[in-house]
């Protein structure tokens, strides 16, 4: 196993009290395996991703563990840490423009990572960089070009590019396809396929994304976030073909295109959840039980995992 | 992040209130206060160092140093107060004036603001002090001459934001005139910030007071302001110091009650707000 | 690492059509707009300026020349002398006359010629003009060697101890009245520990005191500036990107955020030069720097005005070089706007 979490917990502190994103989430990821995390907004899809690669800020309390090959990386000295970001690990943010420093060229923003991780020199980073450049798409002599300069799905090249520079066993991505035309989208798919399923051995990746069109094409696993927990788990057919949580079916039957907000109601504040099922009022299996009393993940098939009682 | 801004603002906000608070007092009370007449000239006991009698030692007139720095408070504070609401004012209605129509009328302002604003301004009033002569009008002239435009500026910015919000429209579709709608909504609306722009304008304009009176530019010699005083006692710095310490350490407090309070007011202030600020 | 053939294939389709290369023909046009649009407003600040320093003359109240020559002699002018003084200096004219002769003079770059000592004002400028560039310049380079960095570590400790105690120090800084900490450095370190000269120029030990008394508001602004600016880079998503790269944050603080805020500080920079020629006239003053500073104030005593007026429009169209020179690095150095012309 490569990465395995356990009872991971995130907690902001706020004015009005604790804000909950990830509230126990359990989560395994094998070598060469693309797992999908799906969610509406505001689920914590993205503060699970930070909290793996402890990029979270000060105010975020964090508890549980979360192993990567048997280490867990919460435990880690902070310098110790750094040399898996980057090298190990590599998170892809949304909204690449951003992500991006406006005041160093492309090339550089990759050269840098080759050069503090692998001791590169100067010439030999920038060669590497041209590179993988080509590899994800952009030619090598746009290499000074800077951030602004590239149209959207340029700059999400580059933000893969930065992510793969020093061949990392494990890549987070979160939400690579979102605000991108939708031939461009395809694109960025075949790209990230070629680049964990298409390399040996294969590479690991956590996608997080709102596009169930992306997590069939891509992911050979599923897990489904609701308010800060896992609600479903399984293989990626299997889920698609048998979904067992009410939120999932819901999600499954919903259009892509409204933030996958799936199903009637609001997304519940995640300072006061809702006692019992986080879900229920929302639920239209609910029933009395479910008001009262958390559910608990049930297996019900090999690998496949669901948190409903009436699943 | 946010928070702990407000916190840290509040203090501020409270440590520059009181200091205000007592400088305000200090210029209304001043009579009753002071032990002695500011302006009280006994030869016999020029130059007296701090003691029992003279809390601040006396100046080269043997007038009481400590009277006539409480005293001085009147000067500074009235002085800077009538310049920075002269200049928030005039920038308030010319930039209102320039947000609200807009087109040409803004253009023509904006182009006279913008040569404005790229004259070195304590230059241009050391200038007309200079030239016009050392008086209080004149050094009032001076302060208000380039000090308005800051405010035009932004205040032209927060009108323009205002305007895009849904009350204003609401307004005018009920018939508000023009005037109506500037003086009931716009005003009040872009009042917060512009008292931060104005409670920071004051430490400068009570620093430029000074240093114009300093040079003998401003307020003139026998008059217990702060800088004048340091005018007058600059000759006694090597022989008699404390002639200068305390009318220094006056000004330095003063403007730095002005400071406390205009950043703790930002710090509290929400971040919409302060946006408009930093334009 | 083997890569699905499609995926590398026609990349150019992806890209806006017409993909400006960075420094290209875009580039340069918006360059060339910025930089016209902002000489026609130098030019017109200067008109204004000349215009105003010119009417200055005729506000004042008084005559000049019954002045200077009271000043000359120490005795009342007699009206015979007076006539004469201002016959010789052309002072008798019409205002406009006056104006438009000055004015032409001025595009021969004459300054008109200063009634105190006789010489030519940009002359006197010139002479002048290298002891108050020294302390300018050394007052700025003192400031950025000492604010910057405590700026820049003031904002990577936020609500720290030591970001507290710079916050509460900087305040103070920017509220102490320039000359009188130059003449308590005086009093400190010339009278009582005798480490420092207070007045006179030409050695390295005679500027300490002036650039230090300078230099104390610019560092306490800049400081502030730049904790400012860099609490807001560093909470950017690219600095989250920079640390997900795992690079030491050393690199992080005085590279990628340090860049991106150091772009508002070289403008920040610029303006205050302004706030530099008004603490060189108090300055200069005060340590009786022999500087453009001290003999303005000079001037005005003396009512000095072909002084006046020559000196207020050279500082002047230094400012507006300045700032306009500011404005050409900004577009270099951001290359945000160097693409786009934002301004
Ligand atoms: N720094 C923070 N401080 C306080 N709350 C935070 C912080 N970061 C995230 N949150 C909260 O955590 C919750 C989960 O946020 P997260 O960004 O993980 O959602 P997401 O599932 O990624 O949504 P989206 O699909 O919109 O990206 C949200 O309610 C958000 O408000
Ligand atoms: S536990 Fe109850 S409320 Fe929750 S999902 Fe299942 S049926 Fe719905
Ligand atoms: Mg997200």
């Amino acid at each position: 196993m490569l990465l395995k979490i356990t009872s991971l917990r995130v907690y902001f502190k706020s004015a009005d009290g604790f804000v909950k994103a990830a509230d126990g989430v359990d989560l395994e990821l094998y070598p060469g395996e693309i797992l999908g995390l799906v969610g509406e907004t505001g689920s914590g899809k993205t503060v699970l991703g930070l909290a793996i690669t402890r990029l979270l800020p000060k105010t975020a309390a964090v508890s549980g563990e979360v192993l990567y090959r048997g280490q867990n990386l919460l435990a880690l000295p902070e310098e110790e840490m750094r040399k898996v970001r980057g090298r190990q690990v590599s998170m892809i943010f949304q909204n690449p423009l951003s992500s991006l420093n406006p005041a160093l060229s492309i090339g550089e923003q990759i050269a840098e990572v080759l050069r503090e991780h692998q001791g590169l020199k100067r010439k030999a980073a920038w060669q590497r960089a041209g590179e993988l450049l080509e590899l994800t798409g952009i030619p090598a002599k746009w290499i000074r070009s800077y951030p602004h300069e590239l149209s959207g799905g340029m700059r999400q090249r580059a933000m893969i590019a930065i992510g793969l520079a020093c061949a990392p066993s494990l890549l987070i991505a979160d939400e690579p396809t979102r605000g991108l035309d939708v031939t461009i989208q395809v694109q960025i798919v075949e790209l990230l396929h070629a680049v964990t399923k298409g390399v040996s051995p294969p590479r690991s990746m956590l996608l997080i994304t709102h596009d169930l069109g992306v997590a069939a094409a891509l992911t050979d696993r599923l897990a489904v976030m609701y308010a800060g927990k896992i609600v479903e788990y399984g293989r990626t057919a299997e889920v698609f073909r048998n979904p067992r949580h009410p939120y999932t079916r819901a999600l499954l039957d919903s259009h892509p295109s409204n933030g996958l907000i799936a199903t009637r109601g609001f997304s519940p504040s995640l300072i006061n959840l809702p006692p019992g099922c986080s879900f229920h009022p929302r639920c239209k299996k609910a029933r009395k039980k479910c008001a009262h009393e958390p559910p608990l993940v049930q297996r019900i098939g090999m690998d496949h995992g669901v948190r409903c009682f009436y699943a | 992040m946010y928070i702990l801004e407000v916190t840290r603002g509040k203090k501020m906000l409270l440590t520059g209130s009181i200091l205000i608070f007592g400088f305000m007092a200090l210029a209304v009370f001043a009579p009753f206060i002071a032990p002695y007449d500011p302006d009280d000239v006994k030869v016999e006991e020029r130059l007296l160092p701090p003691g029992e009698h003279h809390l601040m030692g006396t100046d080269g007139f043997g007038r009481d140093i400590f009277s006539r720095v409480v005293f001085g408070t009147r000067y500074s504070l009235f002085l800077a107060l009538v310049v920075v609401s002269i200049n928030l004012l005039l920038g308030l209605m010319v930039g209102s004036i320039a947000g609200y129509f807009g087109g040409l009328v803004d253009e023509l302002i904006m182009r006279i603001v913008d040569i404005l604003l790229a004259f070195p301004n304590i230059i241009l009033a050391l200038c007309i002090v200079g030239v016009l002569g050392p008086s209080v009008q004149n050094l009032i002239l001076a302060l208000v001459a380039l000090g308005w435009v800051g405010y035009t500026r932004v205040s032209r910015g927060l009108v323009l934001s205002i305007k895009e919000q849904g009350f204003i429209g609401a307004a005018k579709a009920l018939g508000g005139s023009n005037m109506y709608i500037i003086m009931r909504h716009i005003i009040p609306n872009a009042f917060p910030p512009l008292l931060v722009l104005a409670t920071l304008h004051v430490s400068h304009t009570i620093l430029s007071i000074a240093a114009l009176s300093f040079l003998g530019l401003g307020v003139q010699a026998p008059t217990p302001e702060w800088g004048a005083m340091l005018s007058e006692g600059k000759q006694f710095i090597f022989t008699h110091p404390h002639v200068m310490i305390f009318p220094g350490l006056a000004i330095t407090l003063s403007v730095l009650s002005f400071n406390l309070l205009g950043e703790g007011l930002r710090d509290v202030l929400d971040p919409r707000a302060r946006e408009v600020l930093n334009v | 690492m083997k890569l699905n053939k499609r995926t590398t294939v026609d990349v150019s389709s992806p890209c806006r059509a017409g993909f400006p290369r960075p420094g290209g023909k875009k580039g340069n046009i918006v360059m060339r707009r910025l930089l016209i649009q902002r000489l026609v407003s130098a030019v017109f600040v200067m008109l204004i300026a000349s215009f105003l320093s010119f009417s200055l003359l005729f506000s004042a109240p008084g005559n000049p020349a019954e002045t200077i020559l009271r000043q000359q002699s120490g005795l009342d002018p007699t009206y015979d002398e007076i006539e004469l003084f201002m016959k010789r200096h052309d002072l008798n004219r019409p205002f406009l006359v006056q104006c438009l002769q000055w004015l032409y003079l001025l595009t021969h770059g004459k300054l008109g010629v200063s009634l105190r000592t006789g010489e030519p004002v940009l002359e006197e400028f010139t002479a002048r003009f290298g002891a108050t560039f020294q302390l300018a310049v050394a007052a700025m380079a003192l400031s950025v060697i000492i604010g910057l960095p405590i700026g820049v570590f003031a904002a990577t400790r936020p609500n720290s101890l030591f970001d507290h105690i710079i916050r509460i120090v900087s305040l103070a800084g920017v509220s102490i009245p320039e000359f009188w900490l130059g003449l308590m450095l005086m009093l400190c370190f010339s009278l009582a520990l005798g480490w420092l000269p207070c007045f006179g120029h030409g050695t390295v030990s005679h500027l300490v005191l002036p650039v230090v008394t300078l230099a104390v508001g610019i560092t306490a602004f800049l400081v502030r500036f730049v904790r400012t600016n860099m609490l807001e880079v560093l909470n950017l998503d690219y600095i989250k990107t920079a640390k997900a790269k795992g690079l030491r944050e050393v690199v992080i603080v005085w590279k990628h955020a340090l860049k991106n805020a150091l772009i508002p500080v070289i403008t920040i920079l610029g303006t205050q030069l302004g706030h530099l020629l008004a603490g060189a006239v108090i300055v200069e003053t005060v340590f009786s720097w022999p500087g453009i500073g001290k003999f303005f104030v000079d001037s005005i005593y003396a009512r000095d005005y072909p002084v006046i007026q020559g000196f207020v429009l050279i500082i002047a169209a230094i400012y507006v070089l300045v700032n306009l020179l500011v404005d050409i690095l900004y577009v270099y150095l951001d290359p945000r706007v160097r693409y786009e012309g934002r301004s």
